[in-house]
Formats: C-alpha cells, structure tokens, sequence
C-alpha cells in the first residue's frame, strides 16, 4: 500500500528516497514500465525531444522483466539527476501510457501526480524475490530482469518513418550521397562541372561567368559578391571517399560505394539526386550520423550522440543502417576527376589511392636473414624440461642470479639482461627490438625502427613480447609472469617434509588439502532420496 | 554410502584433510542411518579406531581455536544434516549425473540439500563453533581433474583418480597425465539450482562467511552474520580476521554488505533486517577502527595492506561518515574522551574518512545517510489490547 508524502515529512519508509528541495519525495533512480516496445520507443521520443540522453549517461538502461504474473516489459532505469528530469520523464510515460518511478536499488514507488503532489511513499516493503520491485497504487509487482538492451542496438534496429509535404523537403546546409561504385566517378565529374561553373545553392543554374575560375572544393573559397543585384551564388563544394562495407561471410563480399559530402546542394539537383537509382541522399543530424532524405528517426538523434562511436559514421536508410568505419577520410572531387595525359607521353601507372586509412596498413613479418645476433633469451620446450633441471646444479651462481624465467604454455621463457650462456638446447633468441625477442637468424620487416615497433607491440612496462618462430604468432609476455629464475626454482624446490619435523610444538601443522573423490553413483543415483 | 563410511570417508577427512568421497546424494533417511551408528558408538566402550571418536577429536581441535574451554562436539542431529546438505551439494556435480535430464536430477538434489540445510543460525556460541568445526574447511575443497593421455586418445577423469589399467605401460602406451586443482567455491562454483541450499548451509554456519568477509560469491551478507557477531567472544575472532586481511578491504567488503542488508537485497535468510541490526553492524565497523587505531603503529603498515587497491576503504569511509553525522553514539563509545590520546587520533581517522566520503561525491552518502538513519529510527511495535 502506499500513501502520500505529507508536507514536511523528514523519513521514508522506501531506502534511498529523500526529500528534494521543494519537500518531494525523489529517489536516485527512475524507472518507467511500459507493456509493450512501441510505447517505449514514443517515451523515448518524447524524452529526446525534451532532454539529451547523453545526459542520463552512465547508468541509463532498457531491460526486458518479467513481472511476477507472468507478463514480459520493458522497462527504463535512468539516474534521476534532477527534478525537472522526473517531470519530463512523467509527462513522457504519461504520453506513451507507461509508468514512472522513483527510488534506488531495488525498490521503486511511483512517482508524484496530481493526486500527489509531493509523491507516495509505502506503508512497508515487500520482501519477494527478483530484482526489481515497483509499487503502483493498484498493485505491487516483483520484476525479474531477463535481458538487456543497448540503446545503441536500439536505434539501430528501428525503422524510419517517412517524411511528406514540405517536411520531405531538403534543407539547407551539407548533405551526405551515396552513389554506386561504377555512379561515383561520373558523380565526381558531374559535380566538378558545376564546380568549375561557379554554380552553387544560391545562384540555381547562374551564369558561368558570374564566377568563372572560382573553383569549388579544396583551396577555393567562397564566391565575392559580383557587384550589384542579387547575391553571387555560393561555388558548390564536394568531397568524396571510396567506402567498403564488410561482408556476412567469406563468401559474400561487402559491396563498395562512394560517399560524398556536399555543403550547399543547388536546389535543382534535389530531384535529380533522389530520383536516380543508384544514389542516395543523406541529410546529417550529427557529425557522424545521417538520415536519408525525405525519413527521419523515430527519435531525436541529436540527443543521443554518446550512442554513436565518433570514429564511425552511420547512414540511416528505409533499407538499414550502413556503418562506415574508420571515418571516412573524404577528398576534394578535383582531385578525383579524371586527369587525362598528354598524348605525346606514355602515361605513368600510378598507384590507386586507398579508399581508407587502414589499407595502409601492412602485416609484421619474421623472416630468415640478419645478421648474427646474440642470444638473450632462449625458449625451451616442455619435453625438455628435464633438461634444464639437470643443467640448473650446473649453472654458475651469477647466471642463477641474472636470469628471469616465465612459464608458458609452449614452454619454459629464460630471459637475461646482459646475454644468455650456458644454454645448449632450445630456441635462441636476440633482441628484434627493446624487449621484442625473434630466434637468432631471424629479422622483423618491414623495418621499422626499434622503438616504435616496442610501442606498437606493447613490449613496454616490463612486458616482454616473443616471436617462436617463422610463420607462429607472437606472444605478449606480461611483466608479473617473469620472475627470478632463483625465486621460481626455490618455491618448487622446497623441502616441506623436512622442514616440518623441526616445527615446534605450538605452531599448527600444515594441514591435509580437502579433495573431491567422486565414486560411482550405479545405475539408480537417486535411488532413496524422496520426491521434493 | 553406508553410515559408517559418511562419516570415516566424508565427515572426517572434511575435518582433518584427505579425500573427499562423493557417493549417491542424501536424504532424510540417510541422516537416520547415521544418527543409529552415532547412538550405537556413544555406547560403544572406548578404544579402538572408532570414526565417530576420531571426528570428535578432530573438531574438538578446531573448536579450541575458538573457544578453548568447550567440549568436543557430538555428532548430533544437526551435524549430521549439514554434512548430509553439503554431500548433496558437492554430489550436484558428479560426472555420473551428466546427461539428459540433469537439469531434473540437479533440482531433486538441491532441494534434499536444501532441507537438510534449513536449521536455522545458531542460538549460541558453542553451536556456531561447532557447527563450523565441520563446515570451517568449505573453501579448501579442491578437485582434481586428471587427462590420461595415451597412444590411442585421452580420456578425462573429474574428479577421480584413474584406474591403474588407464596408466598401465607408461613407457610402451606413451602415457602422460595431465592434471589441474580447482577450488570447488572460487573456480568451480555452485550449480545454479544449488545457490539456495548453498545459502541456507551458510545461514546454518555463519561464522565461516564472517572470517572470510572478501568472498565474491555468494557476498557475506550480514542477515546471516550477526547471527555469530552477537556473540562477544566470535565476534573478536571476526574482528581479528578483519584486521589480518586489512581494514580498509575488511571494512569495504563489510560496508557494502550493509547496503544490501537495510535494502533487503539478500536472500530471506537468517535475521531479518532491523534498525538494531543496522545499529550493531555500524557499531562494529567502528569497533574495527577502534582496533586500527590502536593497534597499528604509525610507521609500519601491515603486509596486507599492500593489496590495497586505490581509493580502497571508500565504502567504510562514507559509512562511518554517515553514521557519526547521525549518532555519534554510533561510532564513539561512551566512555572514550574524545579530548585524551586516543579520542584525538581516532578523531583524526574520522577526518580522513570525512574528506575521503566528500572526493567520493554525495550521492553514496546519501544512501549512507539513509543506513545511518535507519539504524537509529526508534523501534515502534503494536500495543497488545487485551
């Protein structure tokens, strides 16, 4: 049961509600239910338009529960970082017909309405199992959580509702278009045309020599007004990548497409843009996300920037969401044009320019050759363990002192700072850099310098990072699995029988370890245990 | 498993050390089995390597850790269940039991354990202690899985040691044993349809969960602590236990156990939450510094406190911040000036934690607040109308 907050009360029976400062009762958290998925998403909606989610980050959260009578929800848990938030977010649930809470931890109780203004708080707590526990005015009900779902995940999943009228119109300002592979370059050209006309938002088709020789794109600025009359039309300015999309499987390869950034589209291209096949237009809401004209997101994106990773871009379409990734570097269209040679010359091939940054990127390689080296580790198999147990009583003192050793699961690591001696079996290794070790004969390429490929390999702080051998994959060797070698032979080596006989009366002896012996349990293993 | 190797093959070895054998799971039945064997060797005249005899001296040791002056404890009723309950929890995961249907077979052994389990806390010191005399080694259980391999395969052994047929010729077949130790509590875990008998065990015997307040899973829980912590001469054990890992763990790991104690969050058993509950558990947070301050010098800081990570001895911080801006009572014993020596640098500790809970931010405050207050809201009970 619940009753209203009187005026001036000072304590709850709910943990976590306190009075805020105009004597309402507010909790740490708010928590909104709603019976099915659409009413969650018009709440969210409504909320986005009035708050930014980014606000309610970190602890905002959408479950699913299963209440005690067997329904499945959705449910919202937001911080409540401030009054006016729990009213937004009542007047939200009110008009997706859900319900709002407040409280902390486990325990929530509705949030104040008209008929309460200062809000409810219970006559006494419900001891029921589950994680959540909301008090409403008509009942009481236990949630369990079932599962989570990220609003990133969320957003993505949702279908976009199409604009009419004048609201399916292009605005103003920068425009994002997609073109198919075999579109993009006649695209490119086709807007540096106009570019070299001078033909840009404002002017719709003005005259060449309105602004003849003010180029579009890079190093070109905006037009000068041309004297007189109507203002000079703005130089239309483009830039493109070449984008891969990633493929589902091995067998089905990722499609390839170019994206464009347009500042100011002229107007008469608005239509040619959206009626052709093959291309599309994007209007962006934030730096890296873009909607397809004439569509727009259920709920405002612009409110939920931190749900979109800023080294991405998303392109939200009636047919899916394209994620773009790395951000794509976008190049002037003059510089992609097709540059045609002089027809004296043989023209030179050159080499195509990466459609993103990461194609830069080549694999590290060990391969035989260098020159002799001089061995500071070595990597001594399992098999051979034996071996180096023999050969430790042979080992000088300061060897024993001077090596470090980690235990892998290819084998037994034996590191020395000053060089390795003494060690007649297993593989050899040298320094490729500071703390990188490759088997002697061996030599990293491309070569890189030293330090920069320690950093690159994390072989920093201590850490240790091992080639095995030709064609096996590297193995970062963390700073607290090596250890002296003296230490690592002490702890294995310890007499604990011997030194227990000399063990006083008083002191406890180490006691026997407990250990599971499962026996066979027969045919029948329930067999006299009873039904529950 | 007949009565009388439960207890030389179970009971004991869960006591002394050794091999833990894992027979068919337990009922009520079982328990009068061995309850018969336990009459019949009470009677029985001294001598001879009686099992039963051999476990009370065994736990007799472990209980004069505690309490030095009480007698070995019999094997009663009660001993017998949680033994039982414990069988049951460990025979959750035989490999005999694998297969379709052990999601069935789990829930009929969960719920024998879990009956077995239900006694209750302890209603006094001596119980407690003997009670922990048996269930004291819970988490040194290990098992041992072994993988023999061999010219033509491998074959896995969980918890069992291979037949000798399986090693035979070591140097023709080419046999090699792998084998690994795992914790039953930390690394193997309890079965999802076990986690309740496995509290209710803890409910029965709290006092080993009290001496190991750093336990993940399931966390101490203080519904069941107090159970044991009421008792003045375990609850210096507890707090000597606390100041060995390190106050600022101990007290963390404790603080927030609080949290979900007032909030109901634990699992309905042992004591319920009350204000004088939330009041004892302050006080013996306190009591904790009080310790602290005493007893460790300025200089030298334990080994123990090493391990303490940064921004550790947060939750006690606020928690005892809390409490004092509440109740000084709660934190300050009356008869300790606050102007002598000792007032002056358990003042001095209490500043720490103040500036320590203000970086942390209000909002843990104010929920410790709400503890705090809790604590000392005045009890009110409906008056009998005759």
């Amino acid at each position: 049961m619940l009753h209203r907050v009187a005026v001036g009360q000072p304590r709850f029976n709910l943990p976590g509600l306190a009075s805020d400062a105009r004597g309402a009762a507010m909790g740490r958290q708010l928590v909104a239910r709603f019976g099915a998925v659409d009413r969650l998403v018009s709440f969210l909606r409504v909320l986005s338009a009035e708050e930014s989610l980014d606000d309610l980050q970190p602890g905002f959260r959408i479950v699913y529960a299963r209440s005690g009578a067997g329904t499945r929800e959705a449910v919202v848990m937001m911080p409540a970082t401030a009054s006016e938030l729990g009213e937004a977010a009542a007047r939200a649930a009110r008009l997706a017909r859900g319900q709002l809470f407040t409280g902390a931890g486990k325990h929530f109780v509705q949030f104040r309405d008209a008929q309460a203004p200062l809000g409810y708080d219970v006559d006494a707590l419900v001891e029921a199992e589950g994680d959540l526990v909301l008090y409403g005015l008509e009942q009481t009900v236990p949630y369990r959580i079932e599962s989570e779902l990220p609003l990133q995940k969320l957003l993505l999943r949702l279908s976009l509702v199409r604009l009419h009228g004048a609201a399916a119109a292009l605005p103003e300002g920068p425009v994002y278009v997609t073109a198919r592979r075999g579109l993009g370059p006649v695209l490119a050209e086709y807007l540096h045309r106009l570019g070299s006309r001078g033909e840009g938002a404002l002017g719709g088709g003005g005259s060449a020599g309105a602004s003849a020789g003010s180029l579009g794109g890079r190093g070109a600025g905006p037009g000068l007004p041309a004297g007189e009359g109507p203002a000079a039309p703005e130089p239309l300015r483009a830039a493109a990548a070449l984008c891969e999309t990633v493929g589902a499987s091995a067998f089905s390869p990722g499609t390839t497409f170019w994206l464009f950034r347009i500042e100011r589209l002229p107007p008469r291209l608005h239509g040619l843009l959206r009626r052709t096949p093959g291309i599309d237009v994007y209007l962006p809401v934030t730096n890296h996300v873009a909607v397809a004209a004439g569509y727009r997101h259920p709920i405002h994106l612009e409110s939920c920037r931190a749900s979109f990773p800023s080294d991405r871009l998303h392109l939200f379409s009636p047919r899916g969401v394209v994620e773009v990734a790395p951000l794509p570097a976008l190049a002037a269209v003059e510089d992609l044009v097709r540059i045609l040679p002089p027809a004296s010359e043989r023209a030179e091939p050159r080499a195509a320019a990466p459609g993103t940054r990461a194609d830069l990127a080549v694999a590290l390689r060990l391969e035989p050759g260098g020159g002799p080296g001089r061995a500071v580790a070595a990597l001594i198999p399992w098999t051979q363990a034996p071996w180096l147990q023999r050969l430790v009583y042979a080992l000088p003192p300061s060897a024993l002192r001077a090596y470090r050793v980690a235990l892998l699961k290819r084998g037994i690591l034996i590191r020395s700072a000053e060089g390795l001696e003494g060690m007649p079996f297993g593989t050899l290794l040298q320094l490729g850099a500071p703390e990188v070790l490759i088997p002697l004969g061996t030599r990293l390429v491309p070569a890189v310098s030293p330090a920069i490929l320690s950093e690159r390999l994390g072989a920093v702080g201590g850490a240790m990072v091992l080639f095995p051998g030709l064609g096996a994959a590297p193995l970062r060797v963390l700073a607290e699995a090596i250890v002296p070698f003296e230490r690592r032979l002490l702890a294995e080596l310890e007499p604990a029988v011997a030194n227990l006989e000399a063990l006083g009366p008083r002191e406890r002896p180490v006691e026997e370890p407990v250990v599971i012996e499962n026996e066979p349990l027969g045919p029948m293993p329930l067999w006299g245990l009873g039904r529950p | 498993m007949t009565p009388g190797r439960f207890v030389a093959d179970f009971l004991l070895p869960l006591v002394r050390g050794g091999g833990l054998h894992i027979g068919r799971p337990l009922g009520p039945s079982a328990v009068a089995r061995v309850l018969e064997l336990a009459r019949r060797a009470a009677t029985a005249p001294p001598g001879g390597a009686d099992p039963v005899r051999a476990l009370a001296r065994a736990r007799g040791e472990v209980v004069a850790r505690y309490l030095p002056a009480s007698a070995p404890p019999p094997l009663d009723e009660t001993t017998v269940r949680l033994g039982a309950a414990l069988h049951d929890l460990l025979a959750l995961g035989h490999p005999d039991l694998a297969g379709p249907g052990v999601g069935r077979r789990q829930d009929r052994i969960a719920a024998a354990a879990r009956s077995l389990a239900a006694v209750g806390p302890p209603r006094t010191a001596a119980e407690a202690v003997a009670r922990h005399s048996l269930l004291g080694r819970l988490g040194e259980i290990v098992r041992i899985d072994r993988t023999v391999r061999f010219w033509l395969g491998r074959q896995t052994f969980v918890g069992r040691t291979p037949p000798p047929r399986i090693t035979a010729m070591p140097a023709l077949r080419r046999v090699r044993v792998d084998q690994t130790a795992r914790s039953w509590l930390r690394e193997i875990g309890i079965p999802g349809p076990g986690r309740a008998a496995f509290v209710e065990l803890n409910a029965a015997s709290p006092l080993g969960e009290a001496l190991d307040p750093l336990r993940l899973d399931p966390p101490p829980g203080w519904g069941r602590m107090l159970a044991v912590i009421r008792f003045p001469a375990l609850a210096r054990v507890v707090a000597g236990a606390a100041l060995d890992l390190g106050i600022e763990r101990a007290g963390d790991a404790l603080a927030a156990a609080l949290y979900r104690y007032v909030g109901l969050h634990d699992p309905p058993v042992g004591l319920r939450a009350t204000g004088e509950g939330a009041a004892f558990a302050l006080r013996f947070l306190a009591h904790l510094v009080w310790l602290d301050v005493l007893f460790r010098s300025e200089g030298g800081r334990r080994e123990s406190d090493r391990d303490v990570a940064p921004g550790g001895g947060l939750e006690l911080a606020v928690v005892l911040t809390a409490a004092e801006r509440t109740r000084p009572g709660l934190v300050w014993p009356a008869d300790v000036s606050p102007d002598g020596d000792l007032g002056r640098a358990f003042r001095g500790r209490l500043d720490a934690f103040a500036a320590q809970a203000a970086a942390a931010g209000s909002p843990r405050l104010v929920a410790a607040m709400s503890i705090a207050d809790f604590a000392v809201t005045p009890v009110t009970r409906p008056a009998a109308v005759s």
